[in-house]
């Protein structure tokens, strides 16, 4: 009986001594065991790709860069990044390392082109003292065959690694990433008022790509007149445009944009194409942005010439008739300034110099704009003293601002990019006055 | 039975701690591949000083909400360089070896970019604990740039005197050489003069007697004495004697409590920054490349350093013919030369003035003055006799002994001379950087040196 016991006991010993062994494991195995697992899967990944990645890294400061990366055995990756010329076209070898920081992480822990992002000075176009805003710590989150998904540690930006193929690879080492780079910049240089046409949106979508930033945006006037505006962010890679923060209109995902044979072409994610075309003028209706208390106030020139613009118009010899009578009389028409005074009344500033002395004639308007047509009245009696005393060269001009009659208010098309608007006679539509918008 | 039980529970038990002894070879959370830097580090410095250099990129090394960046690899030799040679080695050999190994710091992080802080300024380095040093900016280390380096270098020197600081503090005598710190060192009437006029090295001086104390050394170190004397001179007459306080409270602290010659500790940082750096801003070359040198006095009969030190048998000789050749002028008149001074006009002319006396005029002095052209290429120096039609007596005089001390003045032209420094070898640690010496090109037993003073 008391063997029974003790053997009871010893049993109940051996029992409960043990039981701790069988705890279940909330996460199916021990950390460390975990932990090594998901470092030797981003390892080998990094390692997994015969040609390379391309990577597109976003900025907090700025848009997106793009990135060729070659991870090698002996923890050393060479890279190539659209940064400038330079990193687009020369190989740069550095260190990286795959540790557990909360999570497996890639740093790249000597400096490299992707360091340039990260570092603090306005050494490399960043901003002090946080440079673009960027990191050179990433967090391992998912990854899939042909791609790792990392994220920032500081600034939480993506940076997404898709393999290479051989032909990007060679496309890449060939420096075409730099090249598209250069072309893109200066195609947009030179080709102003750019817009794709989407299904289902009436007007013109407005896209605007600055390579500077390397962020775009997107605009246009919805059916019901308000202004419907996106942001995205890009970076360049060896086939063109990469939306590293795609743009999402109507449901449509702009991934991508190619430049061949000098048209600029985006896809969405359906692979479907959109031609990007240029406008003479500016897309978004001149009565959003011009007018008492908008962006733009004033219609002027900022030398005595007109802007050039690619349609004729009567106002084009009158202005040059009274520039020439201020030169026959001694004197030199500097610039004119048509603004916005008030909800009610516009004010015509010509400025003109005699000898070292500056002089402004003025004369004052009421205004009325209906629907988009101005009605300009009631000059008679509002003009300057010095309009008084110049009238014999002022003559011509006097007499067309004050025949003008209704007006329609509207962008004038010209080939350089500029902002031009301009009233258009109702009577005759040949007839427009205009200059720059200020 | 009760001890069976006790057994077979404490057996059972075990098992228990088996399954939680974690494996630690699996908790390798890095997998650092080391490179051929890491071996230069550890061959540098990991090994006979015991120093780990940190260059992979570890944010727990400075301040997390700043952005800063690791620095270029091929940047970190040329810093492990400076470090060894700029540093450790210099107060190895003035300090002695257990000196350097027991107070340097045991780890330098460097970093590539630099550290911004809140007010615009950017921090070049920090310590902390006596036992870590960061140095910031390695990107932009070029070795080839003497001035680069320095920077660099008063950094670590003035980062080191904190840490020695730690060790024994800052004597109280020099905390009331200067009380007139400000709480924000960077505000825009801090300037450089007004700092300089009440006493201070530099205008980061004034931020606390701790700095002050650090920038003085850094300063004395890395600038040199020359600069030193220099700023003395720049200051207001009650500035310059707080300056001259401080050094003597510097000087005096190694000397007590570390048993270290403090101008050994700058001519050694002198040598490292010439020889390595190809630093002119204390070579003898480079004063008189730079027409810093005021005279070279060649007193060879009456001062005792030529006694003691000895004179080159070369000049010795040059310097008998023409006293014996002076002697011999105008019917055995008696005349002879007393003294030599070379005045540097600038650093393409200098004037040899010659002090000669008359037996049958006592009480007189006479001059006679030469000019000589000087030619300074690539470190060597050549001398050019330039016949002066000068109306001053003293150039009459000059013409009429010319015959006379002939093999005296043709000296001066037979050589090409390199200019240095005496070894301290020679006249001593306290004579370092004192003494003038032309030493001819291939032939240093050939030479003259005297005293010299500075513009």
């Amino acid at each position: 009986m008391k063997k029974l016991f003790l053997t009871y006991i010893i049993g109940l010993f051996l029992f409960t001594g043990c039981q701790k062994n069988e705890v279940d494991l909330l996460f199916d195995d021990l950390p460390e065991k975990r932990m090594n697992e998901r470092m030797s899967e981003l390892r080998t990944k990094l390692l997994d790709a015969p040609n390379g990645w391309k990577a597109s890294l976003n900025t907090s400061g700025k848009g997106g860069y793009g990135f060729y990366l070659n991870f090698k055995p002996g923890m050393n990756v060479e890279m190539l990044s659209d940064l400038n010329a330079t990193t687009g076209t020369q190989l740069s070898e550095s260190t990286y390392r795959v540790i557990w920081a909360m999570n497996a992480s890639l740093v790249f822990d000597t400096f490299n082109y992707i360091t340039m992002l990260q570092e603090p000075s306005s050494s490399y176009g960043g901003t002090s003292p946080n440079g673009y805003q960027s990191d050179i710590e990433f967090e391992y989150i998912k990854s899939a065959n042909d791609s790792i998904y990392l994220r920032g540690k500081k600034y939480m930006n993506d940076f997404i690694l898709v393999k290479a193929s051989a032909e990007e690879k060679s496309n890449f080492l060939a420096g075409k990433m730099n090249e598209l780079r250069t072309s893109l910049i200066s195609f947009f240089q030179n080709k102003f008022n750019n817009y794709i046409d989407i299904e289902g949106i009436s007007n013109k979508v407005e896209i605007n790509f600055n390579t500077l930033n390397k962020t775009y945006t997107a605009q246009y006037i919805d059916s019901d007149g308000s202004v419907k505006s996106f942001f995205g962010k890009f970076n360049f890679d060896a086939n063109g445009l990469n939306s590293s923060v795609p743009i999402v209109i109507n449901g449509k995902i702009f991934e991508r944009a190619t430049l061949i044979d000098g048209i600029i072409k985006m896809y969405d994610s359906t692979g479907k194409e959109y031609v990007v075309k240029q406008n003479l003028s500016p897309i978004l209706p001149i009565e959003n942005v011009y007018g008492y208390n908008k962006t733009y106030k004033n219609i002027s020139t900022t030398t005595s010439a007109l802007p050039a613009i690619s349609i004729t118009s009567e106002f084009t010899s009158v202005w040059n008739t009274v520039v020439s009578n201020f030169v026959n009389s001694g004197r030199s028409v500097r610039y004119f300034e048509l603004k916005f005074e008030g909800a009610r009344s516009m004010i015509f500033n010509l400025y003109y110099a005699a000898g070292a002395t500056n002089y402004t004639a003025s004369v004052t308007f009421d205004y009325n704009i209906e629907n988009g047509i101005i009605t300009l009245s009631n000059p008679t009696g509002h003009t300057s003293g010095n309009w008084n005393t110049r009238r014999a060269q002022i003559q011509p001009l006097e007499t067309y601002l004050f025949n003008l009659g209704p007006a329609k208010i509207d962008w004038v098309p010209n080939n350089d990019g500029q902002v031009i608007g301009g009233f258009y006679s109702t009577t005759n539509p040949n007839n427009v006055f205009y200059g720059f918008l200020k | 039975m009760m001890v069976f039980t006790a057994a077979v529970a404490v057996t059972s038990c075990n098992k228990k701690d088996d399954i939680l002894d974690v494996n630690l070879e699996e908790y390798n959370y890095d997998d650092f591949e080391a490179k051929a830097i890491d071996e230069y580090i550890y061959n540098n410095l990991t090994k006979p000083y015991n120093i780990e250099v940190v260059y992979r990129f570890d944010r727990s090394h400075t301040d997390v909400s700043k952005n800063i960046s690791p620095p270029d690899i091929n940047k970190i030799e040329p810093a492990v360089n400076m470090v060894r040679d700029g540093f450790l080695k210099i107060y190895e050999k003035v300090g002695g070896p257990t000196f350097i190994k027991t107070y340097t710091p045991k780890q330098f992080v460097l970093f590539g970019s630099h550290a911004y802080n809140s007010n615009g300024s950017v921090t070049l380095g920090t310590a902390d604990g006596g036992r870590r040093v960061v140095l910031y900016d390695i990107n932009n280390i070029n070795a080839s740039n003497s001035d680069n380096i320095k920077r660099r270098l008063r950094t670590i020197h003035h980062e080191f005197t904190h840490i020695v600081n730690q060790v024994v503090a800052i004597p109280p005598s020099f905390r009331i050489v200067t009380t007139d710190y400000v709480p924000d060192w960077l505000a825009s009437s801090n300037t450089d003069a007004e700092a300089l006029s009440l006493g201070f090295i530099s205008p980061y001086s004034r931020s606390s007697f701790g700095e002050d104390f650090a920038e003085t050394v850094a300063h004395l170190l890395v600038e040199g004495q020359a600069f030193y004397d220099k700023r003395i001179a720049a200051s207001t007459p009650e500035g310059a004697a707080k300056l001259r306080a401080k050094q003597a409270i510097v000087e005096e602290y190694y000397k007590q409590y570390f048993n270290i010659n403090f101008k050994e500790l700058q001519y050694e940082t002198y040598l490292a920054l010439s020889q390595i750096y190809n630093d002119q801003s204390q070579t003898l070359y480079g004063a008189l490349t730079s027409n810093s040198v005021n005279t070279i006095t060649l007193d060879l009969d009456n001062a005792s350093h030529y006694v003691t030190y000895g004179i080159s048998p070369t000049f010795k000789k040059a310097w008998d013919d023409a006293k014996v050749g002076l002697a011999a002028y105008g019917n055995n008149g008696g005349r002879y030369p007393t003294n030599i001074v070379m005045v540097y006009k600038n650093q393409a002319e200098f004037q040899l003035q010659v002090t000669y006396r008359n037996p049958s005029n006592p009480t007189a002095i006479f001059y006679a003055y030469y000019d000589y052209s000087i030619q300074n290429i690539d470190g060597e120096t050549k001398f050019t006799f330039v016949p002066s039609t000068s109306t001053e007596t003293a150039y009459g005089n000059g013409r009429t002994i010319q015959a006379a001390i002939k093999p005296l003045l043709d000296y001066f032209t037979l050589y090409t001379f390199k200019a240095q420094w005496v070894s301290p070898d020679i006249v001593g640690i306290g004579n370092a950087m004192k003494f003038a010496g032309y030493y001819e090109s291939g032939n240093e037993e050939n030479n003259f040196y005297g005293p010299v003073t500075l513009k």
